[in-house]
């Protein structure tokens, strides 16, 4: 019933949002009409639609969660960019050098970039424990080094010498990960780790004391949880989707390489969507299926109605101050009625 | 017989295809447009495309987000006849696609991209000519001690956006323009990392000037515009870069490489109207056939003199007749 | 007629929580008038309309018969009617005058501040009243006390005729409330117009001319202070007879439970005393008191124990096992822990009673069938059957604690601690802020713990509850145990001297 509630309130504030978007478009001079027609053919019009929809949620489905669990445990993960695009680099040095065949070989570089993120995202962990810094600057820092390390990494050591681009060399034909009538299944693997996710933070030991951490951290830890540690295994698990997400990025995309600018937005698009989803897990999953849409139809927006492909970023923003702000007002003014009709009702009755 | 049978009407179809004129074209761009050189360069021809032989056209920018190349790329593979498309960063991609569209026109600008089917046609600027011209003009330019803002050191620069190949071809021939006219003159190069941040390129720019460096040749994009900025604000040079960027900061902007990327676009589709496009082609385009080459305008005079011009245009004269040659960076 | 009249007040706050219904309330002018009642009865809500802070979903406000709108709390002072809060408004680094002129500053040429007829006005003013106090000190430097008398010559600056206290006791020894109640009356007798929140039957009896009592937002009775008991009041309060007296069985101690051996305490990063060769033990089946007043150390020695801090010299045996250096997580297998601070320590208000139960719970393998897991359905037994076992009133299980009365609440606490069946348990103000009837509850709650021989460690600010609950009483002053009294013995005169230092 409360997932229910937020995923509702979200879908509201989306609306708003549209009909806000639909403003901007019409005061650009375009037709908001051919526009959102344009974005839902794109979208969700044809099976194709459908499944570039559901490709382009997949890394935003991991980023989202990764946000989600760790805004809900009281940590203040940033990070997400980083830790992403450092699994993507870890993925794709792998899958060019690694010596394992097919599956074998899918597997350990999955598993191997999730747990390097995990370590890079530790390290904001353990600066944490050890000189009390501040763990939302120090993700945010961290951001910063990922990006100038990777694209150092990528334009000089290991840089594909064919390429145009900071790249590096693509990574072995047998570690793709197949597509099935255009969905890939990296999808598939995104959804299969919201679940494992959703069951330990809901079924573990550890994830209670999470949740219990994120309600009230006193109060954990005078029960008896270990914060610290517990901090880290959340810096580490949020990292591990994280690097997760760059990995299939890599395995399951396009490119198949790691390329200068492979992140794109996905790690601030999960910090977004968190908000959105109110920090649930399911919540945040459901609402990344929307932004991948978005994604999607804005490539058909572009490309029919000629409205810049900056327009869905715009349009992400407002979604995330509407929802934000519809989700305050119905509980602030919803409250209010009710409080006016009880009073109402209270006093007939002494009358 | 029946499979040889399939070939040959396959055939027949391509052929046609080809030479049925084309209503559509799309222009697929990694970056984004606004930069007043490259991309819009491009546009431009586009445009003109538009006008001149009345066909429909589309633009897709990708903004340098990886995760837009391949669905950008296929909706406009989709909807046009003829693709052009600057595909840094897609390469495979292209291939890919390309190869699910066999009758459709791709031209692919700036890079090579060479596909195994030759469907995708390239047009590759042979910037080292371009670039050698430009160090030519740097060259001398730090050598003549008498224009405000120059010093005695024999030093030049460079700001490149990513380190890539082109840049560094672009490099390549600028270093050797600037040593033809003094083997002593050192070039100093910043790969600033990125193409759309004119903050960035200030810095870099604003770091090679503090180093003694009195010349800059820009290759970065919409980043260079910050270049450009830094030159006027500390009374120093700049060369521009793709399109003519001479006026941008009128006495401080002594040239510009011209990269024709709008003629390039025009020149290939003109023959696909008159039927001699093949795909698979590789068009080299240097500074014979006015694909690269300087913006020397009334700017240019206002910096230097007559006489230092008309020498800058004899040396472009020797390279045009292979009097000079320039090595090229692949080599 | 009377001064104040507030008719048919009612009051709703969002969503539908009933806090005040159909109320009519009069004051006279000069009169100090209490107000008594149980948590949550109203009656914070009905002064908090009065000032201007809360506004009524319904009703009237007359002043000498003229009705009213008092929007906010600068309206009220306007009108006459000033409040003191439990919660001081007062700027630490400001001297004493500089907080009370603050926002009424009368100014010289150049907006320079005419600090001499300030301070003129002010003496004069504390000489009437006979306050003593300091106007050049600095605030921070003062005692509760004293700070509360500067919020009293605030309003009186501002020349309010009504001064309302909202619990103005709460946080006084016996003595400054001694010294509070004489200056009440000196006000009274200079014609100003005392309102008096409190549940302190005693004091209400000693101070008010006329009684309002109201229960579950509702005045019950307005009455003149005339013939009557405590009993009558707790009565009219609650809505039930009281026993107000502790009775408690004669219980033989057993073994020693809890024993610290020179524990000492260095806080480097806090301006509290810090705790000196510490030796004390609780045994088996009695419970131990700790007086002193806030500040002397309380606090310092309950985050030792527990393992919020750790200690600089000395050991802490529970139950034979040292603990000096033991983490938090293994302390609580021994210890059942009732923070002072019930909403930042005990509880989390956003999660689910479930959830609130079964913290450390969780530690053992209660709630599991596999180790790393918790079972929820076991989970939700346990919360069922503590809900029921100890009366907590919520809508069920999966109700949150801020949706819950501050008795129930503390219930929670309550029943997820003592169901633990470690061997000690810390008991810090369990029941502060509390109603006469949660009061009740909890008492007879602590020494069911003590019949099943549990060893107890009980800190409270309320000597009369300190000293019916314990069987002996350590008195704590300057981070040193000063004495060890018998209850039966000691008076709670007695007990506040040595807390003050009066006696060594």
């Amino acid at each position: 019933m409360k997932s229910l509630n937020k995923i509702l309130t979200g879908i509201i504030g989306i609306i708003f949002s549209l009909l806000v978007g639909a403003l901007l478009i019409k005061i650009q001079g375009n037709s908001p009409i051919n526009a959102y027609k344009a974005l839902y053919d794109y979208g969700l019009g044809s099976w194709f639609s459908i499944t570039s929809t559901l490709n382009n949620s997949t890394p935003l489905i991991l980023t989202g969660i990764a946000a989600a669990i760790a805004f809900s445990s009281n940590v203040n993960n940033l990070g997400q960019p980083g830790q992403l695009i450092i699994g993507a680099l870890s993925a794709a040095l792998l899958g060019y050098y690694l010596p394992f065949p097919g599956w074998f070989g899918i597997i350990t570089i999955l598993i191997l970039s999730g747990i390097i993120g995990g370590l890079y995202a530790s390290i904001a962990g353990i600066l944490k424990k050890l000189y009390k810094m501040d763990e939302m600057l120090t993700t945010l820092m961290l951001n910063f080094i990922a990006d100038y390390l990777t694209l150092y990494l990528a334009t000089y050591p290991f840089l594909d010498k064919k390429s145009y681009v900071p790249a590096t060399k693509m990574i072995k034909k047998e570690y793709f990960l197949p597509s099935f009538k255009y969905l890939n299944s990296s999808f598939f693997i995104a959804i299969f780790v919201v679940l494992i996710s959703y069951f330990v933070v809901k079924y573990f030991k550890k994830g209670y004391e999470w949740r219990m951490m994120g309600h009230n951290p006193d109060f954990s830890r005078i029960g008896g949880c270990d914060n610290e540690q517990n901090l880290m295994w959340v810096m580490f698990y949020t990292g591990f989707l994280s690097g997760l997400a760059g990995a299939l990025l890599i395995l399951g995309g396009t490119q198949h390489r790691f390329i200068k600018g492979i992140g794109a937005n996905y790690g601030w698009d999960g910090v977004m969507l968190s908000i959105v989803g109110a920090n649930g897990i399911l919540e945040t999953s459901f609402f990344s299926l929307f932004f991948g849409f978005l994604k999607s139809g804005g490539v058909g927006m572009e490309f029919e109605a000629s409205i810049p492909s900056e327009f869905i970023m715009v349009l992400q923003a407002t979604i995330v101050l509407l929802v934000v702000s519809t989700r305050s007002v119905f509980s602030y003014y919803g409250d209010k009625i009710k409080a006016y009709s009880k009073t109402q009702k209270v006093v007939k009755a002494h009358e | 017989m029946k499979r040889f049978f399939t070939i040959f009407c396959l055939v027949v179809l391509f052929t046609f295809t080809i030479f049925a004129a084309p209503k559509k074209v799309a222009y697929v761009i990694n970056g984004s447009l606004g930069d007043q050189s490259f991309y819009d360069s491009g546009y431009e021809g586009i445009k003109n495309l538009e006008k001149d032989y009345g066909v429909e056209t589309k633009l897709m920018e990708c903004n340098f987000d990886p995760s837009l190349y391949y669905p950008s790329l296929m909706t406009a593979a989709r909807w046009a006849d003829v693709v052009f498309v600057i595909s840094y960063g897609f390469e495979e991609e292209l291939k890919s696609i390309a190869e699910m569209f066999p009758n459709k026109i791709f031209v692919n600008i700036d890079t090579v991209v060479e596909d195994d089917k030759e469907i995708i046609s390239n047009v590759d600027f042979i910037e080292e000519e371009g670039s050698f011209m430009a160090g030519v003009v740097a060259g001398i330019v730090t050598s003549m001690t008498e224009l405000p803002g120059i010093n005695p050191e024999k030093l030049i620069g460079a700001v490149g956006g990513d380190d890539d190949i082109v840049i560094r071809s672009f490099v390549y021939g600028y270093d050797q323009g600037a040593k033809y006219i003094d083997p002593e003159i050192q070039v100093k190069t910043i790969y600033v990392g990125t193409w759309d941040d004119p903050v960035k390129g200030k810095q870099a720019a604003l770091q090679l000037y503090s180093q003694g460096v009195d010349v800059i040749f820009q290759i970065a994009s919409l980043t260079g515009a910050g270049v450009i900025q830094a030159a006027q604000e500390v009374g120093k040079y700049a060369i521009g870069v793709d399109s003519n960027q001479n006026s941008l900061a009128p006495g401080h902007v002594i040239t510009s490489m011209l990269k024709e990327v709008g003629k390039s676009i025009e020149f290939v589709f003109k023959q696909i109207i008159d039927g001699t496009y093949k795909p698979g082609t590789l068009y080299k385009l240097g500074l014979k056939e006015g694909a690269v080459g300087l913006a020397i305008d009334e700017y240019t005079y206002q910096i230097l003199p007559n006489e230092t011009v008309e020498k800058i245009l004899g040396i472009q004269k020797d390279v045009i007749e292979g009097k000079i040659t320039v090595k090229e960076y692949r080599e | 007629m009377s001064y104040i009249e507030m008719k048919n007040i009612y009051k709703v706050y969002p969503p539908d929580v009933i806090a005040l219904e159909e109320v009519n309330f009069s004051l006279q002018k000069g009169e100090i008038h209490s107000l008594i009642g149980e948590n949550g009865a109203g009656k914070s809500t009905l002064m908090k309309i009065l000032y201007g802070l809360v506004h009524p979903s319904s009703g009237q406000v007359y002043i000498n018969g003229n009705e009213v709108k008092i929007n906010s709390p600068s309206d009220a002072i306007n009108f006459g009617i000033g409040m003191v809060h439990q919660e001081f408004m007062l700027i630490p680094s400001f001297k004493v005058y500089e907080n009370v002129i603050l926002g009424m500053e009368r100014t010289k040429k150049f907006g320079v501040i005419n600090k001499e007829e300030a301070i003129n006005e002010l003496e004069e003013l504390t000489k009437r009243y006979g306050f003593d106090l300091d106007l050049n000190a600095v605030t921070s430097d003062l005692s509760v006390a004293a700070r509360q008398k500067v919020e009293i010559l605030k309003l009186l600056y501002r020349k309010v005729d009504i001064l309302i206290f909202d619990e103005p006791t709460a946080v006084l020894t016996p003595q400054e409330t001694e010294q509070l109640f004489t200056e009440i009356k000196s006000m009274k007798e200079m014609g100003k117009t005392i309102i008096f929140i409190s549940h302190k039957l005693d004091e209400v009896l000693e101070i008010s001319d006329r009684i309002t009592i109201m229960r579950s937002g509702r005045i019950v009775s307005s009455i003149e202070n005339k013939n009557l008991t405590k009993s009558n009041l707790a009565k009219m309060m609650v809505g039930k007879e009281v026993i107000l007296s502790v009775t408690k069985k004669p219980i033989e101690p057993g073994q020693i439970i809890l024993k610290t051996e020179n524990l000492t305490v260095d806080f480097k990063q806090s301006k509290h005393k810090f705790l000196q060769d510490i030796n004390i033990y609780v045994r088996a089946g009695e419970i131990v008191g700790l007086a002193g007043i806030e500040g002397n150390g309380q606090l310092e020695l309950v985050q030792t124990i527990i393992g919020e801090s750790q200690s600089l010299n000395g050991k802490i045996y529970i139950d034979k096992n040292e603990i000096t250096n033991s983490e938090i997580k293994e302390r609580r297998f021994l210890i059942s822990y009732i923070p002072s601070d019930r909403k930042k320590y005990g509880l989390a208000l956003t999660a689910t009673l479930t959830e609130n139960l079964s913290m450390t719970h969780h530690l053992g393998n209660k709630l599991s069938s596999f180790k790393y897991f918790i079972n929820w359905t076991k989970a939700k037994v346990l919360s069922n059957n503590l809900l029921n076992q100890y009366n907590i009133v919520a809508r069920g299980i999966n109700d949150m604690p801020k949706h819950l009365s501050g008795g129930n609440q503390q219930k929670v606490i309550l029943a997820r601690e003592f169901s633990l069946d470690a061997p000690f348990l810390l008991l810090d103000q369990p029941t502060r802020g509390l109603d006469v009837g949660s009061i009740e509850y909890v008492h007879n709650v602590i020494l069911k713990m003590r019949e099943k021989g549990k060893a107890i460690l009980l800190i409270s600010a309320d000597l009369d509850e300190l000293l019916s609950l314990s069987d002996r009483v350590y008195v704590i002053r300057n981070g040193k145990i000063v004495v060890e009294l018998d209850p039966t013995v000691h008076s709670k005169e007695e007990v506040g001297e040595y807390m003050l230092g009066g006696k060594e």
